[in-house]
């Protein structure tokens, strides 16, 4: 009866199956940092999945990160091809159907942007972040985060980080139902080794007419409402970012843009004047987004992001028009 | 408690008794790390190949994270109003391969994605969502993903996002 006994002992001597697995939330920001800081600053290259909603597109991308910054290639496999060189902030685009290279310059992608200790507490703030267990990625080992919303106004986020470099092999987005609204997966992945860095050549893309799509400066991110606007119930955690008047194809006026995250999540609102056109007005799941569209001051307002119905339509419904900002009234 | 798992183990204890051993301790995490232990001991004497350590611990996490599917529902393929453009060899591989649950609810990889109109009990006004308005969302989209803060956490997902919007 007792012919276990014996080997009881030399079992407890296995550290990892005796302990409980304890992981206070200093080791997941360890490991957010590591995942954020992991994906700018590797070599790496390989295929990867990314599926939104129906849509499910293979890619392949090509990072290099060297004295001169960060370099990326990516290639679409499947549809129509579309070729994107990113050398630090500067993007181009080719798309061969249209003979077009779309050059842009990124201001929202810094080299090496690590996850700034602000951006580290509006995470804490709002998702419980938790380390899971160990699973298999693209033949990688990996470690699992989850990150649990706090409240109904944002989603569930899924990391699979490489157990020894951090870098992101899988991640997903689930919804308040727990359905998957977003994935992202390498399916096949080589870390590190040595990259040809002429790949990253812009001028050697085919000939083509350029269309430069830079999006103006903001002129000021934390202003209060410089156009005019106003949001009364912004939902907890989320800030504004971006505030800024930007061209947009077949408008004469650019459109009021801002944009509030809270971290992890961001919702756009988009204004502009209502136009002769009629506003169909109310909520209309696009892909893994909510877009929620009314009308307020003779303007029309979009709000969008991959956030809960409730987020998009809490903010739509907050925004007031009070004062003379160059963008509002009717005047 | 050691007794009792060893006699549980062995198959020595009667049907009544072995009831109400697992009744009373069989929810208690040591009496559970301890029956592991019997069972991975066991396992090794008998040379049968060992689950991995806290197997048991991960399989009840990860069953806990499953989503309880009473009744899967079959999503409506688009009607005649949105005629599936056949996928490309490749895609459907992809498709296959990787996701097979979703192999059902895919939209055409060309056109843009018919909207999904099955929302459960929104307590929100519902646009009447047309093929038309969805892609006059399109650009809105675009300088969402443009503007979006990259933390890295996304991986590369703002690009391709950007790249497949261009479609």
């Amino acid at each position: 009866m007792k012919k276990y006994s014996v080997f009881l002992g030399l079992f407890l001597l296995l550290p990892a199956y005796s302990q409980a697995e304890i992981t206070p939330q200093a080791d997941s920001l360890n490991w957010l940092r590591k995942i954020s800081a992991a994906s700018h600053q590797l070599n790496y290259s390989g295929v990867f999945v990314y599926q939104n909603s129906g849509r499910i597109e293979t890619s392949r991308i090509t990072h290099m990160a060297d004295e001169s910054g960060e370099h990326e290639k990516l290639e679409t496999l499947d549809g129509s091809l579309r070729e994107v060189i990113r050398n630090n902030e500067q993007v181009y685009c080719y798309i061969p159907e249209k003979n077009t290279v779309v050059i842009e310059r990124r201001r929202s992608i810094k080299p090496f942007p690590a996850l700034f200790p602000r951006q580290m507490s509006d995470l804490t703030d709002n998702y419980a972040i938790r380390k899971g267990g160990t699973e298999r990625v693209a033949g990688f080992d990996s470690q699992v985060l989850i990150l649990e919303p706090k409240d109904g106004y944002r989603y569930t986020r899924t990391l699979w980080a490489d157990a020894s470099t951090g870098l992101l092999l899988k991640t997903n987005v689930r919804n308040e139902k727990n359905e998957i609204v977003h994935q992202f997966a390498f399916t096949q992945l080589v870390i590190g080794g040595k990259i040809d860095k002429q790949i990253f050549d812009a001028q050697r893309l085919p000939k083509a007419k350029t269309v430069d799509a830079s999006v103006p400066e903001d002129k000021d991110v934390a202003g209060q409402g410089q156009y005019g606007w106003e949001f009364t119930r912004i939902p907890p955690g989320f800030r504004k970012i971006r505030e800024l008047m930007r061209p947009m194809p077949g408008r004469k006026q650019p459109v009021l843009h801002i944009v509030f995250s809270d971290g992890l999540a961001a919702v756009s609102v988009f204004i502009e004047p209502q136009g002769k056109a009629p506003v169909e007005e109310g909520l209309v799941p696009e892909g893994s987004m909510n877009v929620y569209t009314r009308v307020a001051s003779g303007h029309k307002i979009t709000v969008l992001g991959e956030v809960p119905a409730v987020t998009v339509t809490q903010i739509a419904n907050s925004v007031v028009f009070h004062g003379r900002g160059s963008h509002g009234g009717k005047d | 408690m050691t007794a009792e798992i060893s006699s549980l183990m062995d198959g020595e204890a009667e049907n009544e008794h072995a009831v109400r051993i697992l009744g009373s301790r069989g929810g208690q995490d040591d009496w559970t790390e301890v029956w592991d232990a019997y069972h991975l001991i066991g396992d090794c004497l008998r040379q049968t190949d060992p689950l991995s350590p806290g197997f048991s611990s991960r399989f009840s996490a990860r069953l806990a994270e499953e989503p309880t599917i009473l009744a899967p529902q079959r999503r409506k393929l688009p009607s005649v109003d949105h005629p599936l453009v056949a996928l490309s060899a490749a895609a459907s591989v992809a498709i296959i391969t990787f996701t097979g649950w979703t192999a059902y609810q895919y939209a055409d990889l060309q056109a843009t994605p018919a909207p999904q109109l099955a929302v459960a009990a929104q307590p929100v006004k519902m646009a009447a969502a047309s093929g038309k308005q969805s892609a006059g969302f399109s650009h809105y989209l675009l300088a969402h993903h443009e503007t979006s803060p990259v933390t890295g956490m996304e991986g590369v997902t703002p690009y391709i996002r950007t790249v497949a919007d261009n479609q």
